[in-house]
């Protein structure tokens, strides 16, 4: 694998999903919250549903699919 | 017949294996059953496999060591036993809810296996096909159903959470004709919250639990038909096997969630969820990293990031399916609550959405299509992983056929849950291949560390079943792999650790 940086096409995937990662990362965090806490994100409900439902599970394929594409890319 | 192993590794040749008809119907199963909670496993059920193709593109031997250990090859041939019994148990009752001999369709599936054993080696070419017609299969009735209702699944789970009750509607089938339970659940208590006046839809002997002070009576009657019975909140109900009862519209569904939004936040309580979750995640994510490592074992190949693709949108569809066809189901047919969440039940979605037209017949055929599809494309690779833990690559058909009959014999009989079955398979091999993975190098005592953590998640497994464990975290009993799983990753790390320091030179 070579020092260069990486191509701006990359680098700017590498940022978008980063960016990715963190909004999902809070999504977990805010899913498991003890129920007590449910009450003040009751308006959030809907959002932690399709967090968990469908924007967690696109953005682990995106990171993996993302990852073999980083691999290729150094091969 | 062409060894397995010859052929190249692919994502969907994985998911062939992994999504099985147990795995399939768990996801709307499960959501229906838990709310948002449900969830997790359609999270699950895309990003282990994934992940277990990811890590295999990296180092293709990591997911393989530990393979020649004895200990490790019997656990999965046991876990692909268990899966077997899973979905051969899963057919027979979908067989007998659907009012045939649970034995035929034990029977049915159980062919069906063997044929595919024979068929499956030499269907790779064709495997992509076949998983297209196993999704689109799956696909069409729910199309025909949002065509039906003419609403898309945000706007149901808007509905849904803004519920305030599950309530029986007016053109429910438990408030025109009358239903019985099915049998299943004959046996379990119907438990009421609210004031119901119920009307005998076919006369038989009925059991009502109730309390008088602080005593409980239960009181037997035989009620003929028409007659009416007006049962309290708090009080308890059981009526003989056939015997069919109606309900009020508009009144609260017993045994469904309170209301709308709470289905939606989630219906097990935060400890449970979060150990819970934890516990499932682990479970399947362990099932997924190890189950298929035999299977895919001496292909050498990496996985092309074009065929990780198409595996992943295979993942994604049959995901949303689960979410939408539960979304629906907990829209139009809440009665699921009162029935028991079953996969037969949810099965029949569109039959109760079309009313029983040659429409809702069709739509619910092609969705058993659907499962059989995926039955004969997973199912008869668990007999061949089986046959390849005991080294019978070669002809493995007798092999197989013996523990077919065998998983065949113990699934005539319904004892342990599908669902329980297959969770319990997943975290077999998780607990044994899962830490193997995790090493360098070669590890002195890894048989015996890995034997005594099989023998503490069996035991854990076993306690959990029993009454004597009430004092335990539920979730602990579960998924035994929360307990086991820790001790043999640390046993694993003391003992090496204590090997080095005992090789070192005072």
């Amino acid at each position: 694998m070579s020092n260069e940086k990486p191509a701006p096409g990359v680098q700017r995937v590498n940022r978008v999903v980063l960016a990715a990662l963190g909004v999902w990362l809070s999504g977990v965090v805010l899913a498991l919250l003890p129920n007590d806490w449910r009450s003040i994100r009751a308006a959030g409900a809907a959002l932690d549903w399709w967090y968990v439902g469908i924007v967690a599970p696109l953005l682990i394929v995106a990171l993996i699919l993302y990852s073999a594409n980083r691999e290729h890319l150094s091969d | 017949m062409r060894d397995v192993s010859d052929q190249p590794a692919s994502a969907v040749r994985l998911i062939r294996l992994w999504l099985t008809p147990v795995l399939l119907l768990a996801l709307p199963t499960q959501v229906v059953a838990f709310g948002r909670d449900g969830l997790w496993l359609a999270l699950a059920v895309v990003s282990g496999p994934l992940l277990f193709l990811a890590t295999q593109s990296r180092d293709g031997a990591s997911s393989q060591r530990g393979l020649n250990m004895p200990m490790a090859r019997a656990a999965l041939a046991v876990s692909a036993f268990m899966h077997l019994w899973a979905n051969l148990d899963l057919i027979g009752g979908l067989s007998r809810d659907w009012g045939l001999p649970r034995w035929s369709g034990v029977a049915a599936a159980a062919l069906l296996v063997l044929g595919g054993v024979r068929w499956y080696s030499r269907s790779e070419g064709a495997s992509q096909g076949w998983t297209l017609i196993m999704v689109g299969a799956l696909a069409l009735p729910l199309a025909l159903i949002l065509g039906k209702t003419n609403l898309n699944p945000v706007q149901v789970y808007s509905q849904v959470s803004s519920a305030s009750a599950f309530r029986f509607a007016p053109e429910s089938v438990w408030v025109t004709e009358g239903r019985a339970r099915s049998a299943r659940h004959v046996q379990d208590w119907i438990e009421f919250s609210e004031e119901h006046r119920l009307t005998m839809a076919s006369a038989g002997v009925i059991r009502l639990a109730y309390s008088e002070g602080n005593r409980r009576v239960i009181e037997e009657r035989s009620l003929s038909e028409g007659q009416e019975l007006v049962v309290r909140p708090g009080d308890r109900l059981r009526a003989d096997p056939g015997v069919r009862v109606r309900f009020e519209p508009g009144r609260r569904i017993p045994q469904a969630p309170v209301n709308g939004a709470a289905w939606t936040s989630g219906l097990l309580p935060s400890t449970q969820s979060l150990l819970g979750q934890l516990g499932l995640a682990l479970t399947l994510f362990g099932g997924a990293m190890t189950l298929p490592s035999f299977f895919l074992s001496g292909t050498g190949n990496r996985a092309a990031r074009s065929s990780m693709a198409r595996g992943s949108v295979v993942l994604l569809v049959v995901a949303l399916w689960g979410q939408c066809w539960a979304l629906y189901a907990a829209r139009y047919a809440p009665e699921l609550y009162l029935e028991g969440v079953t996969a037969s039940l949810l099965l029949q979605l569109p039959a109760v959405l079309f009313h029983q037209g040659w429409l809702s017949q069709s739509a619910v055929a092609v969705a058993v299509i659907g499962v059989l599809f995926a039955f004969l494309q997973s199912v008869p690779a668990l007999g061949l992983t089986l046959a390849a833990c005991l080294d019978r690559r070669e002809r493995p058909t007798l092999l197989v056929a013996l523990f077919v009959v065998g998983a065949g014999v113990v699934a005539l009989r319904e004892t342990v849950p599908w669902w329980d079955l297959a969770l319990l398979g997943f975290g077999l091999t998780a607990v044994t291949l899962a830490p193997l993975m995790t090493l360098s190098g070669p590890h002195p005592f890894a048989n015996r560390v890995v034997g005594l953590g099989l023998a503490l998640y069996l035991s854990l497994g076993v306690v959990g079943r029993t009454s004597v464990a009430g004092w335990f975290p539920s979730s602990m009993m579960n998924f035994p792999l929360l307990g086991a799983l820790p001790v043999v990753l640390i046993l694993l790390l003391v003992t090496a650790r204590l090997q080095r320091k005992s090789k070192q030179p005072p």
